[in-house]
């Protein structure tokens, strides 16, 4: 496949990779067969490689934008978020995929809003042995629950990992990942006025395999 | 094929945002979220299911009644404190469920409708004692008017009609005989006696208005216009049937526009079912207002009972009570209900969710009120449901406050 790397994120993953020594993966080259030209890059994964990750963590909610008062809070309080992610590589940094995700935080009268998500994911993983680091942007459905309340809007979530490769197979580390949900109600059954911009933050541990 | 896999599944995600727009619900779910503030528990036990209220005196001295199986007191005037006090039983027994406390204001007097026992040994009696906050079983006194297992075989709800044209009463429904319910009456508060007038009725009367010519009273499928004392004439309504398969079987909530504040001098709102009617001649004929509304939550339409009216300032609107999702608004000249304080807590109360079990106006509470509780003018809105306790709102023409009590 012929795949186009920005330049900047070409030269920042030579760059990781020549400080971090060898990447680490399923086509890890032997330390004999290591290239002495350290500016080459190291294929760490290829196309069809995968990786498969629970997470689970915080709720953060930020803000609601929108409606005669602008700029408010949510009043929610700090929730619990989980979510599965499959992806799979197209070259040794980018990789596709889709995560499923869900959250929940409580209004000041103990009202549960639950949020769920079903998004597409595309990934730029830096390598720096034993250290990876994915940007991801991911842009898909949300499903939001509130007592009998329901709506289905669309969600951007914009987010990084860290994470520690443990051994071949196993990663352990960090999520942090945005939520923005356009709220958006046309009149035609809750009244455009009510429309707010949902902004949300999660932070999750993350168990990774690659297989 | 992994690829065309992840390819063929984000496809059909963003085609499932761009084709599904599923909207349930009234409000936006981020919007009542912003809106919503901690709603204020002032103690009461918040599993009562309250279904009567009556109000004493002026507002520097008078008290509120509520019936919750037992009988609560509290100051009308707010700066003398808003903690309900339980009020002693006369005979160890349970209040009348629905209208089961009333105040004759006139003789300064409380009337209550007492049972004891269980099943065939069930008897009941109304009592009264004298309109003030003390809560002894032994200021109870009996009116006389009590089971007897023969002429009289249970008493239930009592009604007093503010602005009473007929007259300045109480009124007890009365059962005489196996599917036969009277009227009595008292005008001073220690005594009842039967009205002259023909009030026979096969199942019990369950709400009473006035639309300051003669006086309304509905069981679940007839409504008595009380000409005098002595003249009554009962009728099912048989005009503007209120839907296919919504006959007049299960009227819910009377209302009359006595003072033309709402509509029009005289008219009277009834709720039927899933809809609500209008009489603007007396009762004679009924049209519809609201044929329906649908639930909240989807399937079956809503199920309306109680009817109470609030005119806070400029805001003039009937409070219509459902079986199952709160209480909903009819503002004068609509053709339908709307959300219920869309901008309050009320959107976050339990009572939203609930049968609304009594509704009940105090139209002068804002004379009553220290600032800045509530100015001069507004109401104070009563509400209760199905084991979800009492709850109220001063209206004020703007975003009502929800607490609860």
């Amino acid at each position: 496949m012929n795949t186009r790397f920005p330049r900047p994120l070409l030269v920042l993953t030579i760059a990781l990779l020549t400080v971090g020594g060898s990447a680490f993966g399923q086509e890890t080259q032997p330390p004999a067969e290591k290239p002495h030209n350290p500016t080459k890059q190291v294929a760490t994964y290829s196309l069809g490689d995968q990786m498969l990750s629970l997470n689970l963590g915080l709720f953060v909610p930020l803000f609601f934008y929108g409606g005669s008062a602008g700029v408010t809070g949510t009043n929610l309080s700090l929730g619990g978020t989980g979510s599965i992610m499959w992806s799979s590589f197209l070259d040794n940094n980018w990789a596709l995929g889709f995560d499923i995700g869900g959250a929940f935080a409580f209004s000041p009268n103990a009202r549960a809003l639950f949020l769920v998500s079903i998004t597409p994911r595309i990934s730029y993983v830096f390598h720096n042995y034993p250290f990876d680091i994915p940007i991801f942007l991911e842009a898909g459905i949300d499903f939001a629950r509130l007592q009998e309340s329901f709506k289905t809007d669309p969600v951007i979530k914009p987010g990084a990992s860290f994470l520690w490769n443990y051994n071949n197979n196993w990663a352990f580390g960090l999520n942090a990942v945005y939520w923005w949900i356009p709220q958006v109600y046309t009149g035609a059954v809750v009244n455009s006025t009510e429309t707010r911009y949902g902004n949300f933050l999660d932070i999750t541990l993350s168990a990774l395999y690659h297989f | 094929m992994k690829l065309r896999t992840a390819a063929a599944l984000s496809i059909l995600v963003l085609a499932g945002i761009i084709g599904t727009s599923c909207t349930q619900g009234t409000l936006g779910i981020f919007a009542s979220l912003q809106r919503e503030t901690k709603i204020l528990d002032r103690g009461l036990e918040n599993g009562l299911t309250p279904t009567g209220m009556a109000v004493s005196g002026n507002g520097t001295t008078g008290y509120y009644y509520l019936d919750a199986v037992s009988a609560y007191v509290r100051p009308r005037n707010p700066a003398s404190g808003v903690t309900w006090a339980r009020i002693a039983p006369p005979a160890n027994g349970m209040l009348v469920q629905d209208h089961g406390i009333q105040v004759l204001d006139t003789q300064t007097k409380v009337l209550a409708t007492y049972y004891t026992g269980t099943g065939s040994s069930l008897s009941s009696a109304v009592y009264y004692r004298t309109a003030d906050s003390s809560t002894d079983a032994g200021s109870w006194m009996s009116t006389g008017l009590a089971s007897n297992g023969s002429t009289i075989l249970s008493i239930g709800p009592l009604f007093y009609i503010p602005g009473d044209p007929i007259a300045t009463a109480v009124y007890a429904c009365v059962q005489t005989a196996a599917y036969n319910y009277v009227l009595y009456y008292s005008t001073n508060g220690t005594s009842f006696a039967p009205l002259a007038a023909t009030t026979d009725s096969s199942t019990p009367y369950i709400d009473a208005t006035t639309n300051g010519t003669y006086d309304y009273f509905i069981t679940a499928s007839q409504v008595l216009t009380l000409t005098g004392l002595a003249t009554a004439s009962s009728a099912t309504p048989t005009d503007a049937a209120p839907g296919t398969g919504n006959a007049y079987t299960n009227l819910g909530g009377i209302w009359g526009d006595a003072g033309g504040t709402f509509s029009g001098t005289g008219d009277l709102y009834m709720t039927a079912n899933n809809s609500i009617l209008r009489s603007t001649d007396g009762g004679s004929h009924w049209s519809v207002v609201v044929a329906s509304h649908a639930a909240p939550s989807g399937g079956a339409n809503l199920i309306f009972n109680k009817i109470a009216e609030t005119e806070a300032g400029s805001y003039k609107a009937l409070l219509i009570g459902s079986t199952t999702s709160g209480y909903w608004v009819l503002t004068p000249g609509a053709s339908d209900v709307t959300v219920a304080d869309p901008s309050s807590n009320y959107q976050a109360s339990d009572l939203r969710t609930s049968a609304i079990t009594m509704l009940f106006v105090d139209l002068s509470a804002g004379d009553n009120a220290t600032p800045p509780v509530s100015p001069t003018g507004t109401d104070l809105v009563f509400a209760g449901g199905n084991a979800v306790g009492l709850w109220e709102s001063y209206y004020t023409g703007n975003i009502p406050t929800f607490v609860q009590d």
